[in-house]
């Protein structure tokens, strides 16, 4: 749960506005928060102005302890966990730290993969595939109309909380280490080098020394705005999302559903994704600066419109923010990777992020194996990632960004946007 | 006039396709296919078929629609050449 410094919180109520939950509350005095209702969406956290707002325990240490290795990962989600993976396989030592107490959850994401964007990284498995996919349909609120795309097996709904952890299985397999409950607290730097990081479990603190750090901590990556690099979203690069695991609703099984509508999301969609019979993944992600409410209003108003919907019951509830801009500055430094949506590298289009990620971490550990290997850590060594993301992907995600920034918000529901979209979700 | 209207169309087109696809210039021939020649996947193909559609709305001021069924036929840079100056004789632009 984020942690307020009441001496420089300005009680603006900024966060108790972005709140989806109602978990903060400006009392007489101090700003609260209430453990029971926060979901750790972390909104409050980038949205404070001062700063009081952050991811600190307030307890103070009362141990140190010291650790090295090779390449420290910070944060266990796709991106952290291959490119723990593949660092470990070409023999690095290798630490995956995550702040939660378990590893995918809670997971903010629609969950659904391209079948041939997962196949390089793992083989499909019942225990993380809620659905297998053949069919999408677009909906455009307003107009009604529905445009339709169907193959075969194009992919899956997964089981987020299954599969982070199986990749995370797969680095340890690989010989990486992972700790919980392990909060980043900063970095660790030696003449503007960063050398590891300082974190702490909540009792005591532990300074990892490493020759690379790979900051894989999501949106708005802490680990890169300590460096100074360029990591806060514009509000038009970033969509709000909040989403539903609704119980009891009728669902086609083998159908994801995208809605598009600009009164609907603006400058986002929608998204109904089966997670097997009468279960599904229903979200909505807005555009930040053309939203007039929270993320969490406009789904309930979308929920409302579609009877099958509303007659179901929410299981869980999670919202967060997915980048759909791309990267305005360098995603390295020296002795620091970002990759993931730490690097803003989700599909601008779709916002989807975990092919990218695993792609990415993959790249960052094969570029950090080399720079261990021939002792340069430096960012001009490690710029080989930024390469060879720019090659891979890089040409993409521009197009990708183009396409999305061409259309305003209004014509997003057009014909020629539902056209691209179903491109892009088609992913060939 | 249909000579030099001719050569526009195709220096446009060009100059839409370099831009877009970050191809050399010299890589675009009349003969040469979007998809295998120029790497083009079909999201890029869309994102051309706006560009050409964007390109009579600057230059003539006109809007024009090429339907998915057109833009389908479309898989060589002749063949996108000859499409806008078929439009632009239909349209009575010429």
């Amino acid at each position: 749960m984020p942690t307020v410094r009441q001496s420089v919180c300005a009680y603006c109520g900024g966060c108790v506005s972005i709140c989806p939950f109602g978990a903060l509350e400006l009392a007489e005095t101090r700003l609260l928060i209430d453990e029971e209702l926060c979901t750790e969406c972390g909104l409050c956290v980038s949205g404070c102005p001062t700063g009081a707002l952050s991811w600190e325990t307030e307890s103070p240490a009362t141990e140190k302890g010291r650790l090295r290795c090779d390449v420290v990962v910070v944060g266990a989600g796709p991106a952290g966990a291959t490119a723990a993976r593949y660092a470990a396989e070409r023999g690095l030592e290798v630490l995956l730290l995550e702040k939660r107490r378990e590893i995918g959850s809670p997971v903010r994401c629609a969950e659904g993969i391209n079948r041939e964007k997962l196949l390089p990284f793992l083989d499909p498995d019942e225990r993380w595939i809620s659905a297998r996919v053949s069919r999408s349909r677009i909906v455009t609120s307003g107009t009604g109309e529905v445009r339709s795309f169907i193959g075969e097996e194009t992919g899956y709904v997964l089981e987020r909380r299954v599969f982070d952890r199986v990749l995370a299985e797969k680095a340890v397999e690989a010989g990486a280490g992972v700790m919980l409950k392990t909060a980043v607290k900063g970095l660790i730097t030696e003449n503007g080098a960063v050398k590891g990081v300082r974190a702490t479990d909540g009792r005591s603190e532990l300074e990892i020394e490493a020759r690379i750090v790979v900051g894989t901590d999501g949106v708005e990556s802490r680990v890169g705005q300590w460096k100074g690099l360029d990591c806060v979203l514009r509000p038009c690069d970033c969509l709000a999302c909040a989403q539903y695991l609704l119980a009891g609703i009728d669902v086609d099984p083998d159908c994801c559903d995208y809605y598009l509508g600009p009164e609907l999301a603006p400058g986002g969609y929608a998204w109904v994704f089966p997670k097997g019979h009468h279960l599904a993944n229903v979200g909505l992600g807005v555009q930040a600066d053309l939203a007039q409410r929270s993320a969490l209003e406009y789904l309930h108003r979308f929920i409302e419109g579609y009877p099958r919907l509303e007659q179901g019951s929410p299981v869980t509830l999670i919202a967060g923010n997915v980048p759909v801009g791309i990267a305005r500055g360098a995603i390295v430094d020296d002795g620091l990777i970002l990759a993931g949506d730490a690097a803003r590298q989700a599909d601008p289009m779709t916002g989807g992020g975990i092919a990218n990620a695993m792609v990415a971490g993959r790249l960052a550990a094969e570029v950090s194996a080399k720079a261990v290997e021939e002792g340069d850590t430096s960012a001009t060594a490690l710029r080989e990632y930024e390469r060879r993301w720019a090659e891979s992907r890089g040409r993409k995600m521009q197009r990708n960004y183009r396409l999305r920034t061409r259309f305003s918000a209004a014509d997003r529901s057009s014909h020629a946007f539902q056209r691209a979209f179903a491109v892009s979700l088609a992913g060939k | 006039m249909g000579e030099a209207l001719e050569g526009d169309v195709f220096s446009a087109v060009k100059a839409i396709i370099v831009e877009q696809l970050g191809v050399a210039a010299d890589k675009v021939v009349p003969e040469a296919h979007f998809k295998e020649d120029l790497e083009a996947d079909s999201l890029d193909l869309v994102e051309l078929i706006m560009a050409f559609e964007e390109y009579f709305e600057d230059k003539f001021g006109r809007t024009v629609e090429i339907s998915d069924e057109e833009a389908q036929e479309i898989t060589t840079v002749g063949q996108a050449v000859a499409y806008i100056e078929k439009r632009i004789a239909e349209e009575g632009l010429a």
